[in-house]
Order: C-alpha cells, then sequence, then structure tokens
C-alpha cells in the first residue's frame, strides 16, 4: 500500500450520490489506514463548512492528485477553490445529473477569461 | 697583566688611528674644494669657447666674431650638474658649504622619487648637490609628469568601464530578446493547451451525461445498489502516475491513469442487471481517463500561467529597468570621457600659447642685442654642423 502510495496517486471524488456510485463502480474508490475514503457525498442537507473541510482535507493528503467535484457543490465553496493555485492537486469540475456543464462557472476556465475569443457555450 | 698590557696598547692604537683619519679627511677636503674652486673658475672661462662639458663646437663658431665682457657675463652661468669633477667624489660637497646641508633633507625626500641621481653612484651627498636648484625644476616635471600619468590612468580605466558597460548593455539586451522568444512560445503553448481544455471539458460534459445516463438504466434494471457500493470500499483500481513533460524550459506535469488491482466489484450485479452493471463501468471508466486527460492540461495550465508571469516581469524588468540604467551609465561615462578630452585640448592650447609668447620675448631680445651690435648667441645646432669635431679624450 506504501509502495502504490508513492507511484500511483489517487482521484478523489465530492458530489451527489449517483456521481460518487457511479466513480466508485468505476474504480476509483479506496480506504486508507484510517478508515478514511477518498470520496463525499453531498445531499442537501450537508453544510458548506462540511464540504469545505473534506475539500481541504483532500488538499492536504499527498496521496490524491485528482478531485473531481460537482460544479454545484463547487459553487458552494468557490471561494476555497479559487483560493488553490498548486497544479497539484487537479481540481475538475463535473456536471451532475440534474445540473449541466456551464463553462462560465468553471475557476480554470475564468482565469483564461481574457484569452479566448470564441468560445461556444453548450 | 698581558691582557691589560694588550688592552692599552690597541688602545693607543685605535686613537692613533682615529687621529690619522681626521688628518686625511682635512687634507682630503681641501683638495675637494680647490677642486671645486678650479672647476668653477674652467667651467666659467670656457663657456665662450666650449670645454670638456659642453663640447667645443662654440669653439669654432664664436673665433669668428666679436666678444663683449657683458655678454659674457651672461654666458658665464653654468649649471651646476656640468661639475662633473666635483660629483666624482662622495665627499666633495659636505666639505664646500653648509647650505647644501640644510637643504639635504628635502633632497633625500625628493631623491626618494628622483631616477636619476646624476653622474656619481647613489650616494646623498651628491643628490644633496643635485637636489637644488638645476634639479628642482626637472623634480617639480617629473612631479607633474607623475601626475599627468595619473590622470591618464584614469582615463584608461574610464575607458575600460566603457568597454565593460557596453557588453553589459549588448549582454542585457540578448538576455531580453532570449526571455521574449521564450516568454512568446509559452504563450503559444498555453494558447494551444487552453484550447484543447475547453474542447475536453465539452466532451466530457458529453461523456457525464452518457454515463449519468447508464447509471439511471442500471438502477432501472439492478434495483438501488449505492448504499452496497458505497459500503464496499476497499482498494481503488484505478490509480494515475504524474510525469514531468519539458517544454522550452518548464516542467510541466502530466497524469497517466493505469490498473493496479482487480475490480472490487466484479462479482456485483451477479443477480440481475449485470449486462446493464457491465456497460455502467466501462462508461465511467471512459470517464475517468478523459478526466485524467483533462487534469494532466488543466495542471499544464496552471503552471504555464505561472511561468509566463515570472518571464513577463523578468522581460519587463530588463525593458524598463536594467537596460535604460546601464545606458544613462554609459552616456554618463562618455561625457565624461568628452569632457577630459576637451581639458587636454584646452591644456595644449594654453601650453602653445605661453611657449609661443616666451619664444616672442626671445627673439625680441634677440633683435635688441642684434641692434646693439653684439654677438650673435645662436644656440649650437647639432644636426646643422656638418663637420662635426671628433672630442678626443
Amino acid at each position: 500500500m506504501a509502495i502504490a502510495a508513492a507511484k500511483g496517486r489517487l482521484i478523489a471524488v465530492i458530489g451527489d450520490e449517483d456521481t460518487c456510485v457511479g466513480f466508485l463502480l468505476g474504480g476509483i474508490g479506496e480506504m486508507n489506514k484510517n478508515r478514511q475514503p477518498n470520496f463525499m457525498v453531498v445531499d442537501k442537507n450537508t453544510s458548506i463548512s462540511e464540504v469545505e473541510e473534506c475539500f481541504k482535507r483532500f488538499l492536504k493528503r499527498d496521496d490524491i492528485d485528482i478531485i473531481l467535484i460537482n460544479q454545484n457543490v463547487a459553487e458552494m465553496i468557490r471561494h476555497v477553490i479559487d483560493n488553490h493555485n498548486e497544479p497539484i492537486p487537479a481540481v475538475l469540475e463535473i456536471p451532475s445529473k440534474d445540473h449541466p456543464y456551464d463553462a462560465s462557472k468553471d475557476s480554470i476556465l475564468r482565469r483564461a477569461k481574457g484569452m479566448f475569443s470564441a468560445e461556444d457555450t453548450k | 697583566m698581558t691582557k691589560n698590557t694588550s688592552s692599552s696598547d690597541l688602545r693607543s692604537e685605535l686613537s692613533d688611528l682615529v687621529k690619522r683619519r681626521i688628518e686625511v679627511a682635512e687634507t682630503l677636503a681641501n683638495l675637494e674644494r680647490q677642486i671645486y674652486a678650479f672647476e668653477g673658475s674652467y667651467l666659467e672661462d670656457t663657456q665662450l669657447y666650449g670645454n670638456i662639458i659642453r663640447g667645443w663646437d662654440r669653439y669654432l663658431n664664436s673665433t669668428s666674431k666679436l666678444s663683449n665682457p657683458s655678454s659674457d657675463k651672461r654666458n658665464r652661468k653654468f649649471k651646476e650638474n656640468e661639475r662633473l669633477f666635483s660629483k666624482s667624489s662622495i665627499t666633495s660637497m659636505a666639505a664646500v658649504s653648509g647650505i647644501i646641508d640644510l637643504n639635504s633633507e628635502r633632497a633625500e625626500r625628493s631623491s626618494e622619487t628622483e631616477s636619476q641621481a646624476g653622474m656619481s653612484g647613489s650616494d646623498e651627498n651628491s643628490r644633496d648637490f643635485l637636489g637644488l636648484e638645476g634639479v628642482n625644476g626637472d623634480k617639480l616635471g617629473k612631479v607633474s609628469k607623475s601626475r599627468h600619468i595619473n590622470k591618464r590612468g584614469s582615463k584608461k580605466s574610464k575607458l575600460k568601464a566603457q568597454t565593460l558597460m557596453k557588453h553589459r548593455l549588448a549582454g542585457a539586451q540578448k538576455g531580453h530578446g532570449l526571455l521574449k522568444k521564450k516568454a512568446d512560445a509559452l504563450q503559444m503553448r498555453f494558447r494551444s493547451i487552453l484550447k484543447k481544455i475547453i474542447d475536453t471539458k465539452v466532451l466530457m460534459g458529453d461523456v457525464m451525461k452518457e454515463a449519468a445516463f447508464s447509471l439511471a438504466e442500471a438502477k432501472f434494471a439492478t434495483g438501488d445498489f449505492n448504499q452496497v457500493v458505497l459500503q464496499n470500499v476497499t482498494k481503488a483500481q484505478i490509480k494515475v502516475r504524474s510525469k514531468k513533460d519539458n517544454v522550452a524550459g518548464v516542467n510541466l506535469p502530466v497524469f497517466e491513469s493505469y490498473q493496479d488491482g482487480s475490480d472490487t466489484y466484479e462479482l456485483a450485479g451477479l443477480a440481475r442487471g449485470g449486462q446493464q452493471l457491465g456497460k455502467l463501468k466501462k462508461n465511467y471508466q471512459k470517464a475517468v481517463t478523459l478526466l485524467v486527460e483533462l487534469a494532466s492540461l488543466q495542471t499544464s495550465f496552471i503552471t504555464l500561467d505561472k511561468v509566463i508571469k515570472v518571464t513577463n516581469r523578468r522581460v519587463n524588468a530588463i525593458e524598463h529597468v536594467i537596460i535604460p540604467r546601464i545606458e544613462r551609465t554609459l552616456a554618463y561615462i562618455i561625457s565624461e570621457l568628452d569632457e577630459l578630452e576637451r581639458e587636454e585640448f584646452y591644456r595644449l592650447k594654453k601650453i602653445q600659447d605661453k611657449k609661443r609668447i616666451s619664444r616672442a620675448k626671445a627673439e625680441l631680445e634677440k633683435a635688441k642685442r642684434k641692434a646693439e651690435g653684439n654677438i650673435d648667441d645662436e644656440a649650437a645646432n647639432i644636426l646643422d654642423d656638418a663637420h662635426d669635431e671628433d672630442v678626443l679624450f
């Protein structure tokens, strides 16, 4: 497990139940030694601070290189995501079942706002 | 006893020797005084005709013209350093006059700077004699020359500084050009990555939609398996590795996914809906690979952004701070050099003027003397005379 952590990094998921289940079936889920999962299910009862806490924890963990987050959840903790400038871990915003992908809300693309002239948003 | 007698003998011997030494020294001093006196009269008398020191050219010229006692007096001034005979002895001048001793200290100090110590060897007395009248002028001349050399030294160092500055300016400009090229290359890469990101994100949106749809299908077929899945998490099947990719000197991280271990959910859906579940799993795996690619693009994007900002900052710093500073220093150095040149030029002109004036005065005096019908006192011109009489010793 230690070797795996050294070489291979994990993909974390923060999102609604369906997204998490889907990705776990894809095979990214793992429980580490302290029984800590690399995913978090967010439903309508979850508070913002909880999500924030979880996100910060994932950032601190050195075996997580990619964090997938639903766009609606990302909206909740937009300020934390915007403060995160390091290239690793990479924070990717994915659409959920009820919220299709909105490029204007993506924090990465917002950084390059002045750059692209013709950008088609679906 | 014998020791006492021998010591007393020695003592008396010593006193005898000392007495003899004093006598000899007195004789020597007398002789030197006489030599000095005779030398003075010899030099004075033979000014007209030429002597062993000055040469005998005058002898040939002067026989044709008349002599006048008043002009003789003027010409009888001879330089002190022509006293060759006196100066050949180290003890001579101490005997002659006490005035010279007073100035010996001054002469000793100047003797350090003087390289030429006259005809005799390296001794202070003769230098005392030298140090005063005739050579004082030389000493001053030497001092001024050394100052002149120092000034030229600073000019040389200023020229060196100018070339140094020129090199620095060239270096700064070259660095500026190179950095600009690097910034441009990075910017191009940046734009291409951005375009790819946008495309991939749009694609990802589609893939996610499809995956979610297949999830709904599987749920419909199998029933609710959410809790089962969430509880049975043990080890990740797909993991990512990061590699470093070098672009224009920048290390960009690139992710690649790889499979590590077997599928935890292999037996899931065995009851019913296995095909749907399989399809679902495949869809999500496809989504994961796409997302990993997207993540790589995103990290390169962020890294490049930082590097481009730093490079641009450096380019601007060179362009607006360093190059103007060097240029200003260079301009200052050039102006200083120009000023030095102007000073030299002015000094030369002044000296020429003064020389001209003094020459005019001398001409005037000569003309006056000629008018009074005197001997011509043109200086012996070595170059003119074809018949140089051999100086026989």
